[in-house]
């Protein structure tokens, strides 16, 4: 295989969905946030959101805390070390692959 | 003049191109959440307004323990008093609406240090010569410092005041590009104290809290008007039914 596709193949899969990139590069912009600034941000809905959120969390890229402001239910996010480390390498690959160039 | 004119429109293309690039967008963004709902000029016209208290109680009583106590609690509770309206607005409106964030700090603890030291450095400096400065004027003697002699800043001093100020403003408010007629207040807030020094007949020190409270009202108005926008933008979301 091309050595630009194959670097292509090599993206991380879970980052490269278009709602879940949203999702990471917000998060590796902040140390916290919550729920409801995410989606004021990325103007998902709280279902797509929240299943999005629930695959980062499966593959150890984002971590959620369940509390509460007073008596009002608050979920905040981070972006773990491997979250942003596989962010980094995600941008460092995709950077790699489009600096090459294609020739059409 | 052609060339002229083509000068100030590369110039402009490229600031447009500037604010238009993505990257930019995404390093702006801190900025633009910070000033989405004015809770910072507001802060600092409430800061000012008390600055303009401090300075008025200071001037109207006499010459009495009372009349320090009250000057010295007001300029001490600028800042606090501006913290509290912040964080009120921020965590009764902003949080609320359009969620909470705290942003990654980009400086390092030593940046930081030296930032504070560099502030406390400037804060001294221009403390030293406003003192000289009034004492040459013949203001206050040598041993006495209290508010009154604080606010009785020399005119030219005053004069420049929204010089001094209007950066910080562009800086915090007007620079964030979402609302345009912001930067309509810099005119009045550069030009109002030159024209209330060059107009208005009285001392400087009669004149201090007349230019602060002219000051605390622009950013007053202009936090006034970014909150209302942006409450009537971002409705409270309805709750959720158990």
């Amino acid at each position: 295989m091309n050595e630009q596709l194959q670097s292509i193949a090599g993206l991380d899969r879970i980052i490269h969905e278009p709602g879940r990139l949203m999702i990471i590069a917000q998060l590796a912009l902040v140390k916290e946030c919550d729920f409801r600034y995410l989606m004021h941000e990325t103007e998902l809905n709280k279902g797509n959101l929240s299943s999005h959120l629930t695959r980062l969390e499966e593959a150890g890229y984002v971590e959620i805390e369940k509390t509460y402001r007073g008596k009002v239910p608050l979920t905040l996010l981070r972006l773990t070390r491997a979250g942003r480390t596989a962010f980094d390498e995600y941008r460092k690959g995709l950077m790699a692959t489009f600096l090459r160039g294609f020739h059409l | 003049m052609l060339k002229i004119i083509q000068f100030f429109t590369s110039i402009k293309s490229r600031v447009d191109a500037a604010r238009k690039d993505q990257i930019q967008n995404i390093v702006m963004r801190h900025r633009r959440y910070e000033t989405i709902d004015g809770a910072f000029e507001i802060g600092c016209g409430t800061g000012c307004l008390c600055l303009a208290l401090s300075s008025y109680i200071s001037g109207v009583l006499p010459d009495s323990l009372w009349r320090n106590v009250i000057g010295w609690s007001l300029l001490i509770c600028v800042l606090p008093v501006s913290f509290c309206i912040y964080s009120a607005i921020k965590k009764n409106i902003t949080w609320p609406r359009t969620g909470y964030v705290v942003y990654r700090g980009k400086s390092s603890w030593m940046g930081r240090v030296a930032g504070l030291a560099v502030a406390c450095c400037v804060a001294i400096g221009l403390s030293y010569l406003m003192l000289s400065a009034t004492r040459h004027h013949g203001a206050i003697s040598p041993d006495t410092i209290s508010p009154y002699t604080i606010g009785h800043v020399p005119k030219s001093l005053l004069a420049i005041l929204g010089a001094i100020i209007g950066p910080l403003y562009v800086i915090s408010a007007a620079g964030s590009g979402k609302h345009l007629w912001k930067r309509l207040l810099l005119f009045p807030m550069v030009m109002g104290p030159l024209a209330i020094v060059h107009l208005v007949p009285g001392s400087s020190s009669e004149l201090t809290p007349l230019v602060m409270s002219f000051i605390s009202l622009l950013w007053l108005i202009s936090g006034g008007g970014t909150l209302c926008l942006y409450i009537r933008h971002n409705k409270l979301p309805v709750p959720e039914a158990e």
